[in-house]
């Protein structure tokens, strides 16, 4: 992997552009293509399947985007209904306006905890405020649980996809990866996951903090609501003595019904299940009456930028419940992979969130040819084509001037007429003006058929 | 940021949205939020419980073989009387589920259409004890068989009468993932096996 591809991850405008992190991710030998077109196959086949035998599916998603634009209208009213609930079962709650603030608050914790060793189950968003950097300023070790999300620790990448973090990993990726630590055998998926439960197995049972993220938040009860297939979301959260569960503050739902409906969703689009094997669902700390369990739970609302989209023309964009289905579904994820993007959230939901949360890497909006299957593939139909429109709208630049002068001269029938004459040359490939090369490259220009409307028009052809 | 001056924000933001960037805006939320279903089966719960449970790699075991299905088990956590289990399975102290080959443990419920049971900690059942042994058998009373997992996330309340416990569970078969180059891999941080027996 390149440096330019291995740099992305980290928040605000990349040092590359987006071209060059492109040319570095096709440069290879395809494989990545290959790998990424697999495992997206994969996922978005299963999806699609689902999506037809499940009875009224349609209806289902029209109704997950109703009600979780509603949730998010609702927003000031359920966090603090969800706050007042957390607190009453003894978790505590704190907001954060942006990453210094959460990761702030969380190393306080870990130092008045006197704790050294973390786990982490699987969540965008401490990746997002780069918790575990600042951990590790304070001399807290964080060890990602997640079997992917682990290697991709260990291999000093960041996640190449929301569910899938390492599917751009071969098997004689994995086997280099984990060689340092200590797995002997060969390509054998079966023989490297052994390999990790018994590597990380110890780390959940000595670890002072548990650190997860959360996928929902019922506000009427106050529970989290987190989702793992592998259970690492169950260890993390139950095993040490403090949890600390960080949630993007638009991850509250109002109540159970919803996560009914949400989760059956979640688990289609993102796993290709009826339902995830794991749904973990937490309401404050260990009882008093119960034998095992956190002695703490504490609550981080994050917004970090999230109130930037709240309001804007954009508000549906946090509507996301983070399935990864509009990444296997894109044709230019597909292509290129989640590191291009240059940061945590790739894909269509990636393109439109992150220039409006950091207020650059602008360009991603253009990472996108708008076909629109993001929006077919979105379990809550979040229009994300006319987000990434909306978008390029915002930041449109040259590219402006550029569509006015194209307006203008279309106005006009005599430069209408002009801009017919070339399209008859089919000039070669070399004589393509340099803004139209990149487009031209690997495309035969179309031959005209005969001459254009307007000389037969001319010619008096036309209503013979 | 205190709570106050976080959730102010939102409202300014709020009070002063912008019209929406798509020509198709959501409709108003339905009064009630749509039930998931799966197609109508007339069979047995308990018959459709097994055969979705399988579906995920888990068992379902008739009460009189489990002393074979539980054979190779030397050691167990049990936080239930409900299943008597063979003689020759010692018992551990429940802080020791680390080093015993099976976890036996309650179901509150269990879903036919998807082989889901739910788990959760009492002043006899720890969280982990169904997590950490390779092996988590699982008991399952008649009486708490149900359609889907939304008649539980729908119906807490018939579940948990005193309230909702500090964790629950929705647990479908056992640990899985397809990390490792989209093979499906057993028992990476969970059981590997799963076995119902139902009562």
């Amino acid at each position: 992997m390149t440096d330019l591809v291995r740099e992305a991850g980290t928040r605000g405008a990349p040092a590359s552009s987006l071209r060059d992190r492109e040319r570095a991710a096709l440069a290879g030998s395809g494989h990545l293509q290959v790998a990424i077109r697999r495992s997206t196959d994969n996922m978005d086949g299963r999806w699609r399947g689902l999506r037809e035998s499940l009875p009224g599916a349609e209806e289902l998603r029209e109704a997950a985007r109703s009600l979780r634009s509603a949730a998010i209208t609702r927003l000031p009213e359920l966090l603090g209904q969800l706050a007042d609930n957390v607190e009453a079962a003894g978790g505590r709650v704190f907001f954060a306006a942006d990453a210094d603030e959460a990761t702030g608050y969380i190393t306080e914790l870990a130092q008045r905890r006197g704790a050294t060793r973390a786990v982490k189950a699987k969540s965008m968003v401490t990746e997002e405020i780069q918790l575990n950097a600042r951990l590790a300023e304070v001399g807290v070790t964080a060890v990602e649980t997640d079997l992917g999300e682990w290697a991709q620790q260990l291999d000093g990448e960041p996640p190449a996809h929301i569910l899938g973090p390492a599917l751009h990993k071969t098997q004689a990726d994995w086997v280099r990866v984990l060689r340092p630590e200590g797995y002997e055998g060969g390509e054998d998926p079966d023989a490297m996951c052994a390999f990790a439960r018994r590597t990380l197995r110890p780390r959940f049972l000595d670890a002072d903090l548990g650190i997860t993220g959360v996928n929902l938040a019922v506000a009427s009860t106050g529970t989290l609501v987190m989702v793992t297939n592998e259970g690492n979301g169950r260890l993390t959260s139950g095993a040490p003595p403090v949890h600390v569960a960080v949630m993007g503050m638009e991850r509250v739902v109002a109540d159970w019904p919803e996560v009914d409906l949400l989760l059956a969703l979640l688990g289609r689009a993102g796993s290709g299940v009826n339902f995830p094997t794991y749904v973990n669902c937490l309401t404050g700390p260990r009882r008093e009456s119960e034998l095992d369990g956190p002695e703490e739970l504490h609550l981080v609302i994050v917004d970090n930028g999230r109130s930037k989209i709240l309001g804007s023309p954009s508000q549906e964009a946090l509507n996301c419940i983070r399935c990864g289905a509009c990444l296997n579904a894109c044709p230019v994820f597909r292509q290129i992979g989640g590191h291009a993007y240059g940061d945590v959230y790739s894909g269509p939901i990636g393109a439109v969130i992150v220039p409006l949360l950091s207020d650059g890497n602008h360009e991603l909006s253009h990472a996108s040819s708008l076909c629109g299957a993001c929006w077919e593939a979105c379990p809550v139909k979040i229009p994300l084509h006319e987000l990434l429109l909306e978008g390029r709208a915002q930041h449109a630049g040259s590219e402006r001037a550029l569509w006015r002068a194209w307006a203008r001269a279309w106005s006009s029938p005599r430069a209408f007429a002009l801009t017919g004459a070339p399209a008859g040359l089919r000039p070669p490939q070399a004589l393509v003006p340099p803004p139209f090369r990149e487009w031209a490259k690997g495309r035969t220009l179309p031959r005209r058929e005969g001459s254009t409307f307007r000389t037969r028009w001319a010619r008096g052809e036309v209503l013979d | 940021m205190n709570r106050k001056a976080f959730l102010a924000r939102l409202e300014a933001r709020l009070a002063d949205a912008a019209p929406p960037a798509t020509a198709h805006p959501p409709a108003p939320a339905p009064d009630a939020v749509p039930r998931v279903r799966f197609p109508p089966d007339e069979r047995a719960l308990e018959v459709r419980f097994g055969e979705a449970l399988t579906a995920i790699r888990g068992r379902l075991v008739p009460l009189d073989e489990l002393l074979s299905a539980l054979a190779q088990v030397r050691t167990a956590v049990v936080t239930t009387d409900a299943l008597a289990l063979p003689d020759h399975i010692e018992r551990l102290p429940l802080d020791q589920a680390e080093r015993a080959d099976a976890g036996v443990t309650l179901a509150r419920a269990a879903c036919a259409a998807t082989g889901t049971v739910l788990l959760a900690p009492s002043e006899r059942e720890t969280r982990l004890a169904s997590l950490l042994p390779p092996l988590h058998v699982v008991a399952v009373p008649r009486d708490v068989l149900v359609e889907t997992p939304g008649d539980v996330l729908r119906d807490l309340p018939r579940f948990f009468p005193d309230g909702l416990p500090s964790a629950f569970s929705l647990a479908s078969g056992p640990s899985k993932s397809a990390d490792i180059d989209a093979v499906v891999t057993y028992g990476v941080h969970g059981p590997l096996a799963v076995l119902a027996v139902i009562l």
